[in-house]
C-alpha cells in the first residue's frame, strides 16, 4: 500500500461521519449528502499529494463540502426529501419523552435557515471555533456569533428544560 | 460579565472556557443552574445532529478511489472490447453515420463490476428508497412495485442515475433509469456471462442486466408505464452534476 493511499485511508476513516453528518445538515437530504461526501473525499483523493498539512485537511475537506453544495444549489434549489422520511431513528433510546424532545429538536434544526443551520453544524458536528466558523463562511465573528445564538436559542428552546423565557433576546455585538 | 452577558455566551459556545465565564459562574448560583439546563440540551443537541452514517460508506469511498486510480492505467480487456466495436461499427456501416448514441454498456457493466454491494442481501427498505431514488430523479413511481432489493443513487459519466436491482424470473435483474440521456438502443448483448439491453424510457434510457432467457421487454415496459417523469427536474439534476465538474 502507498504512502498517498494510507494517509487517504486515515483520512477517510477519521473524517467521514463528520462530513457526512456536516452534508446532511446542509442539505438535509441522505442521498444528496452521500454524494457530497463521495465527491468531496474523491477530489481530495485527486489532490493528495498538495494536502500535506494535516491541520489544514479539515478545513479544506468542510471548504470543499461547502462548494459543492453550492454548485448543487447554485442555479435552483433541488427538491428535497420529505422531512419525515430523513429522520432518523434511535432504536435503542427507551426514553418516550426524550425521544418526542429530540425529534421536536431535530424538526427545529431541519426547519433552520440555512444561514443559521450551518454554523450549528459546524460547529456541534466538526467542534469549529467562532474564527474557524466565521473563516470557513467569510463571515465577520460577530455574524457568526449572532447565528449561533439565534440557532441555538430557537433548537433548545424546543427543548422542554430551557424555557424560552430564560434566553435573552439579542447578542450585543 | 454580567448575567446577560453570560448566558448569552452560553448560546453561541456553551462548551466555553474562558477564565471569565468560571467566574462568573462562581459567584452566581442562578447561572450555574441556566448553564446546567443548557448543557442538557447540548448534550441532546449532539445527539440529534450525529445522525446514523451510511454503513460502509467510508470503504465505498477508498474502493471508488483506487478504481479511479487503475482507471487511468489500461484497462485492456475493456479497450479491446471498445476498439473491436469500433473497427466492426466502422468496417461494417463505413464512415456514412456521423453521429450514433453512444454505447452506455461497458460503462454499466464496469459499475456493476465495481460495486459488487448492489448483489448482496436485499436492503430492507428498498421499496422505501426506489421512491426516494426516484423523487431524486425527478420521478414519481405510480402503480405496482416490482420486487426490488436495491435501489440506490450513483453516478455514471459524472451523471446522476437510478442503480436498481429487482427480481426476475430467472435470477436478478441490474436496472439502471438514465433520464434524459440517450444512450444507444441494443439487445442480446453478452457481457460477463450475463445479457445486457438499452432501450428508450420516456425522454431517456434503460439498461438491464440479466440472466439468459429474462424477459427485459415485459420489465422495461412495467418501468414505462409506472414511472411518472418530470423532465424539468430530471433534466436539472443532469445538469447540475455536470456544472460540478
Amino acid at each position: 500500500m502507498s504512502s498517498k493511499q494510507r494517509r487517504f485511508e486515515l483520512m477517510v476513516g477519521a473524517l467521514t461521519n463528520d462530513l457526512y453528518r456536516y452534508g446532511y445538515w446542509l442539505c438535509r437530504d441522505p442521498h444528496v449528502a452521500e454524494d457530497l461526501v463521495q465527491e468531496t473525499l474523491l477530489r481530495a483523493w485527486r489532490f493528495m499529494d498538495q494536502l500535506r498539512d494535516s491541520k489544514a485537511v479539515k478545513a479544506w475537506l468542510i471548504t470543499t463540502l461547502r462548494r459543492e453544495h453550492a454548485r448543487l444549489y447554485e442555479r435552483k434549489r433541488l427538491e428535497i426529501a420529505d422531512v419525515d422520511e430523513t429522520i432518523v431513528e434511535d432504536p435503542q433510546s427507551r426514553d418516550l419523552l426524550l425521544e418526542v424532545d429530540r425529534n421536536r429538536m431535530r424538526q427545529e434544526i431541519l426547519a433552520l435557515e440555512d444561514d443559521y443551520r450551518e454554523p450549528l453544524a459546524l460547529q456541534v458536528v466538526f467542534g469549529c471555533s467562532v474564527k474557524e466558523i466565521a473563516k470557513t463562511m467569510e463571515l465577520s465573528e460577530s455574524a457568526v456569533m449572532t447565528r449561533l445564538f439565534r440557532a441555538r436559542k430557537r433548537v433548545i428552546a424546543s427543548f422542554d428544560d430551557v424555557p424560552d423565557r430564560q434566553i435573552p433576546e439579542e447578542v450585543a455585538s | 460579565m454580567n448575567c446577560l452577558d453570560f448566558r448569552r455566551l452560553c448560546l453561541v459556545e456553551p462548551a466555553s472556557r474562558e477564565p471569565r465565564v468560571y467566574l462568573h459562574l462562581y459567584h452566581c448560583p442562578a447561572c450555574r443552574a441556566y448553564r446546567k439546563r443548557v448543557l442538557q440540551a447540548e448534550n441532546e443537541l449532539n445527539s440529534v445532529m450525529s445522525v446514523s452514517v451510511p454503513e460502509g460508506l467510508g470503504q465505498k469511498i477508498v474502493f471508488d478511489a483506487e478504481m479511479t486510480s487503475q482507471q487511468r492505467h489500461p484497462r485492456f480487456i475493456w479497450q479491446a472490447i471498445a476498439a473491436s466495436v469500433v473497427l466492426a461499427v466502422t468496417i461494417g456501416i463505413g464512415l456514412g453515420i456521423a453521429r450514433f448514441a453512444p454505447d452506455v454498456v461497458p460503462t454499466l457493466a464496469m459499475h456493476i463490476a465495481d460495486d459488487p454491494l448492489h448483489m448482496s442481501p436485499p436492503q430492507f427498505d428498498a421499496s422505501q428508497r426506489l421512491d426516494q431514488v426516484m423523487r431524486h430523479l425527478g420521478g414519481v413511481w405510480q402503480g405496482s412495485k416490482p420486487a426490488i432489493t436495491h435501489a440506490t443513487v450513483c453516478l455514471l459519466n459524472k451523471r446522476a442515475a437510478a442503480h436498481l436491482v429487482v427480481a426476475g424470473d430467472k435470477g436478478p435483474v441490474t436496472v439502471f433509469l438514465l433520464p434524459g440521456f440517450s444512450a444507444r438502443a441494443q439487445h442480446d448483448v453478452v457481457v460477463d456471462g450475463q445479457l445486457a439491453a438499452v432501450q428508450r424510457l420516456g425522454d431517456g434510457s434503460i439498461a438491464l442486466f440479466g440472466y439468459p432467457g429474462e424477459n427485459f421487454a415485459d420489465i422495461a415496459a412495467h418501468f414505462d408505464d409506472s414511472i411518472h417523469w418530470n423532465h424539468e427536474i430530471a433534466r436539472l439534476r443532469y445538469d447540475l452534476h455536470i456544472a460540478s465538474k
